[in-house]
């Protein structure tokens, strides 16, 4: 491979074996990624990530990744949950660190380019996956999707057919391990679960490092109707790292899904949360808390959209942000013509730790049904010094007690996760984030 | 006062009621019991006109006419009276400025004039005495804050202003203790002239005790499976409704 | 649908009550805008020299802006060469007296229910009447003046009073701030002015008519408000204009100071025409106004907008001075054709300022009407307290209702609270109202306005009563 290049660079001559799409395809979206150009500073919905001066930096195009060390492993593995694991460095599968038990019959989970090939030997199933790529994230819309799918080196894909209950939750750890270098990677996901199907699924990103570098993350999600699917996701990027992450969930009938993100730094970490409610009954949680210090941004945006009758939406966001670090959060649920009975709710948060710190809040309703129930609602504040001094009252020292009230204002959000196994982990990682930034 | 012939309705393109009939006359206090989804609340709707609920076949006099053609607010104004089973909350609206609109609006519909504001307060006073409501709560926004009792009185309240001919007591009874239970049936009693009807539709009998009716009827599958007088209500609280509905399906 | 509630449909809206032209002479200079023009208007009103410096000014900066497209408005395209900037009514010297102003306006304002007239006027109201371009009649001017009060046209205040207006003018609203404010800027005509000496309080309430007659014009006036320390006044505006296929053009600006402890209530009821249920016609009303507030200062804004075919607005509070109060109560209601993007703007920058928001948008017809809104506390705001509520309701099945604040909080010991909900009448609601007697529509007018109710109690009280009949009225038609 050849030494660093600009996105454009990349995007104009990609090398021969990027991609998740075969030739043309995968030209005409660099091309279509080219064309919609990287969001510029006058952009409204992109004027807190910091992404300037991104279109100028040389990268190098993640590929073979360094093997991982013990400690960076053991950061993003929840501890003590057995799972089926697979683990991407720099956006590559390493077969040799993936561990994946029996599954049920029909189940498929792992490399999409060992898919591909398994579908041209003629598996349906992986076929089929296939098929579903780049259907939700909007690639000729979307600059960071065309991206992704025009670069990517690899992705991950689970398939759950019809009527099929997984029992461990599925683990896909995503490393970034830059080298000398500056480093562009782009993990991919594509999940399908089939009707009255279950599963769980956690990603788990992390950022290691002093260079920097710029991941960003494309994870699709399809419910079949009746389905059930908890995605939980843990963000754990290096000061020097800018993340944009994209997760498109779309639910038909009857169906459920939970999205869970937890984000604990990073220069600046844009999630994008796309949901889709589109079958009657369709219900959809989106959920995000951030753990931030130093100078982090996070820059949080959902577009939630009632497509049908009778479905119920809840978003709740909620940060917590010491010395310079900000947040923004910007919601927006989209009630269309035909959702009657839509039952919409979403709620930010901001807890302020220091004069410098910055919460900006921008929470939207786009209503044209007429029988729906929507309500959003937004709090900024710090630490109640009543309860404050109650603690300390009690003999209970001053950082402790803060400590003691920012874990529980993040302990309604560990209350979300219904995937019981993993409670214990991110509480762990919560305590402990809480525990370096103090 | 009511007559009833041959009633089927329907809700969402199910028929409810079968094919019922009744007859109430003035003076008369008729109650009606069955188990649950009989179609007893279904005919209190349709005797108010709610939407929603369709007439399939037979026919409804009211005091000699058609009711079946009337306005929700005509019927009102004709002194049909619904104490609703879950009576809603209308948020920023003053029980009494609604209550005296109400009244006004079918004193308009019946040829009289408005009634004087003081007039109207001193009977909102001496009502209130009559269900032991609080003076605060007409002040407050419609049965907003109510609690369940309080909203089942405040319906009565509302009975004992407007002065209806017909009223139709949808489960008033339920969710109230023995006291307000009491409230409602004085209430009720205090209503009863050669002139007033009421069909008191209830699930149990203990409402019976207070206000007695002049006839019983059994409501099961969309009919009346049988009728009696206040007896029957206490052999149905002993048996159940087991043995009719059996009688029925037979 | 039930049979009742389509022929409550089918009953014709009740045309817009304010809707006829007065046939007044007028005079009214050529369309289009130029810095020929500019210098007309300073000319005619007789201005000193910096007024036309700085309209020039304003022009200059006008002609290098774009039109904003950010709201959630569909504007169609206006030339502004083809708008009458200036159209007064015909008149001799002044109207030194009554008797000499036109018996034709007069009566334009009996119509409208502001009666002008000595032996008429309204009680414990001070009106200025401003009819198209020009301020035609000031009441109680007097009185007032015994307490020091300055109440009349801002061309007269310029004239009497310019250092004052000099001082204050755009002090607020700066000449750049917007597309239309800039415009404004160059062209406005008459508005009112008031001034409230030191710790006076305004002993009535004073109120402004607006209304706009003649064809092919825009109106463009401004406002300027100074309450002195510790003083208080409460200011009504209420806007009407005739029924005219064509749109007209309001592009206002309203600027308050509120000094050192002292208090404004302004309070608006805004019923431009609307536009025909077709969507023809009506005035497109974008308006700038902004109080700043010192020390302790309190500026309330309270606004019933039931009218313009388009409505742009965003009434702000700088909270400059540490424990000033902001607040906004709003009701906008939009029916047919109707867009309304309005909301407001708290600007928290002293220490333990507070504000409240409470803005109820309902939508009938197959209008769209969006909140937007902006609460920011500043690094320096220690204290600051926000609580916002912004309820929506949905009448029918082909309106929408949006909501779009932006909370921006630099400073740890703050609170901002925002909650807003959207839903609909409930057929429950109306269906219990029916069955105690009272018509469809009635009971519709009365849920609204029950959900109206705590910005509507925020209003004077002859205020409050109208407030609500233009509910009713705006509303009809839209049941079903």
């Amino acid at each position: 491979m050849n030494g660093a290049r600009t996105l454009a660079g990349w995007l104009t001559d990609p090398p021969e074996d990027a991609g998740l799409v075969a030739g043309a395809e995968r030209t005409r979206l660099a091309l279509r990624a080219l064309e919609l150009g990287l969001p510029t500073a006058r952009d409204e919905a992109w004027r807190y990530s910091r992404l300037e001066g991104l279109a100028e930096e040389e990268l190098m195009l993640a590929g073979e990744g360094p093997a991982p060390t013990a400690p960076q492993l053991t950061a993003l593995t929840p501890e003590g949950v057995r799972v089926d694991r697979v683990v991407v460095v720099n956006g590559r599968l390493m077969p040799e660190l993936c561990e994946i038990g029996p599954l049920p019959a029909g189940v498929g989970f792992g490399s999409l380019r060992a898919m591909a090939r398994a579908a041209q030997g003629g598996l349906k199933e992986a076929a089929d996956l296939l098929e579903r790529l780049d259907s939700l994230c909007r690639p000729d819309q979307r600059m960071f999707s065309a991206l992704n799918t025009a670069l990517a080196g690899d992705a991950t894909g689970l398939w759950v057919p019809d009527g099929v209950r997984l029992e461990r939750p599925l683990l896909v750890i995503s490393l970034v391990l830059p080298g000398a270098d500056a480093l562009l990677t782009q993990p991919r996901l594509l999940v399908v679960i089939g009707r009255e199907s279950q599963a769980s699924v956690m990603e788990a990103h992390g950022g290691f490092g002093p260079t920097p570098y710029f991941c960003n993350a494309v994870s699709e999600f399809q419910l079949g109707a009746g389905a059930r699917l908890e995605h939980l996701r843990v963000q754990r990027d290096s000061p020097a790292g800018r993340r944009v992450s994209g997760a498109f969930l779309r639910v038909e009938a009857g169906a459920h899904v939970r999205s869970h993100t937890f984000t604990t730094g990073g220069r600046s970490v844009r999630n994008e949360f796309q949901l889709e409610l589109a079958g009657a009954g369709a219900r959809g949680e989106v959920n995000g808390l951030a753990l931030l210090s130093g100078e982090s941004v996070v820059d949080n945006h959902t577009h939630v959209t009632h497509l049908a009758p009778d479905c119920e939406s809840r978003q709740t966001f909620r940060s917590i942000l010491a010395e310079r670090s900000r947040s923004v959060f910007t919601g927006r649920i989209l009630v269309a013509r035909d959702a009657q009975r839509t039952d919409a709710v979403q709620s930010f948060a901001g807890l302020l730790l220091s004069d410098t710190a910055r919460a900006l809040a921008r929470p939207q309703l786009e209503i044209l049904a007429d029988n729906v129930k929507c309500t959003h609602g937004a709090t900024v504040g710090s630490l109640d010094p009543d309860s404050l001094f109650y603690l300390r009252s009690r003999g209970i020292p001053k950082a402790l007690a803060r400590r003691l009230m920012i874990h529980a204002f993040c302990s309604d959000m560990l209350g979300r996760v219904r995937t019981s196994e993993m409670i214990n982990p991110l509480d762990r990682l919560v305590t402990r984030t809480l525990a370096e930034q103090a | 006062m009511l007559q009833i012939h041959n009633l089927h309705a329907s809700v969402a393109g199910k028929e409810i009621l079968k094919g019922l009939t009744l007859d109430v006359k003035p003076g008369e206090i008729h109650a009606i019991m069955g188990p649950n989804g009989s179609g007893k609340s279904t005919l209190a709707n349709v005797l108010a006109g709610r939407d929603g609920y369709e007439v399939t076949a037979g026919d409804v006099l009211y005091q000699g006419r058609n009711l079946l053609d009337r306005e929700p607010e005509e019927r009102a104004g004709d002194g049909i009276f619904l104490a609703f089973q879950y009576p809603v909350e209308i948020p920023g609206v003053p029980n009494l400025y609604f209550l005296r609109m109400a009244l006004n609006a079918q004193r308009r519909h019946r040829g009289k004039p408005e009634i004087p504001a003081e007039d109207f307060l001193r009977l909102v006073s001496e009502k209130l005495k009559l269900v032991h409501l609080e003076d605060g709560l007409q002040k407050r926004a419609v049965n907003e804050g109510f609690s369940g009792g309080e909203k089942k009185r405040n319906e009565i309240f509302q009975m004992l202003i407007l002065e209806p001919r017909l009223a139709l007591l949808d489960e008033t009874d339920s969710g109230l203790d023995i006291d307000a239970l009491k409230i409602v049936a004085e209430g009720v009693n205090a209503m009863r002239s050669p002139d007033f009807s009421a069909v008191v539709v209830t699930h149990y009998q203990r409402l019976l005790d207070y206000i007695v009716p002049d006839q019983v009827h059994v409501l099961a599958g969309g009919r009346i499976v049988k009728t009696g007088g206040r007896e029957l209500a206490l052999e149905l609280e002993k048996c159940g409704y087991g043995w009719l509905t059996q009688e029925v399906t037979a | 649908m039930s049979s009742e509630t389509q022929q409550i449909r089918e009953l014709a809206a009740q045309d817009y009550k304010y809707g006829f032209t007065s046939d007044i002479e007028s005079d009214t200079i050529p369309a289009g805008l130029s810095e020929e023009i500019v210098a007309l208007i300073s000319r005619r009103k007789d201005e000193p020299d910096f007024m036309l410096e700085w309209r020039l000014k304003a022009y200059r900066a006008w002609l290098e802006m774009s039109v904003p497209d950010w709201a959630y408005l569909n504007v169609p395209p206006m030339d502004f060469q083809s708008i009458s900037y200036y159209s007064a009514p015909r008149k001799k010297e002044g109207p030194a007296s009554l008797d000499e102003v036109d018996p034709e306006l007069l009566e334009t304002f009996e119509k409208l229910g502001i009666p002008l007239g000595e032996r008429a006027r309204l009680a414990g109201v001070a009106v200025d009447a401003v009819f198209d371009s020009e301020s035609v009649k000031t009441t109680y001017k007097k009185e007032l003046a015994t307490r020091g009060i300055i109440f009349c046209s801002i061309s007269e205040a310029l004239r009497e009073h310019p250092e004052l207006v000099r001082r204050y003018l755009g002090s607020v609203v700066p000449m750049r701030d917007n597309f239309y404010a800039a415009l404004n800027t160059a062209v406005f005509s008459d508005g009112s002015f008031v001034y409230i000496p030191k710790g006076v309080r305004c002993p009535m309430e004073l109120s402004t008519y607006f209304r706009i007659n003649a064809a092919g014009t825009g109106q463009f006036e401004r406002t300027l408000i100074i309450a002195d320390e510790g003083s208080y006044v409460s200011y009504l505006e209420g806007c009407t204009a005739p029924m005219r296929d064509e749109n007209q053009l309001h592009a206002a600006v309203v600027e308050l100071v509120a000094l050192k402890g002292a208090s404004i209530k302004y309070s608006t009821v805004q019923n431009w025409y609307p536009g025909d249920r077709e969507g023809r016609g009506g005035i497109f009303n974008f308006v700038t106004k902004r109080g700043l507030c010192e020390e302790k200062a309190r500026i309330s804004w309270t606004q019933v907008e039931t009218g313009s075919a388009i409505t742009w607005k965003y009434p702000s509070c700088i909270l400059k001075g540490d424990d000033s109060v902001g607040e906004f109560y709003s009701v906008a209601l939009t029916n047919n054709h109707q867009q309304a993007d309005t909301g407001a703007k708290m600007i928290h920058l002293g220490r333990n300022t507070s504000s409240t928001i409470i803005s109820k948008g309902i939508s009938a017809g197959l209008s769209q009407n969006s909140y937007r809104g902006l609460v920011q506390v500043g690094s320096k705001a220690t204290g600051a307290r926000n609580h916002s509520q912004c309820d929506s309701l949905l009448i029918g099945d082909r309106c929408g209702a949006h909501t779009w604040p932006v909370i921006d909080v630099r400073n740890p010991d703050s609170v901002v609270e925002h909650e807003a909900t959207t839903s609909r009448i409930s057929d429950d609601q109306v269906f219990y109202c029916r069955q105690r007697g009272i018509k469809e529509e009635d009971a519709v007018s009365m849920i609204v306005n029950g959900f109206c109710r705590e910005v509507l109690a925020e209003l004077p009280m002859e205020f409050a009563v109208e407030a609500q009949k233009l509910l009713g009225l705006s509303l009809e038609g839209s049941v079903g």
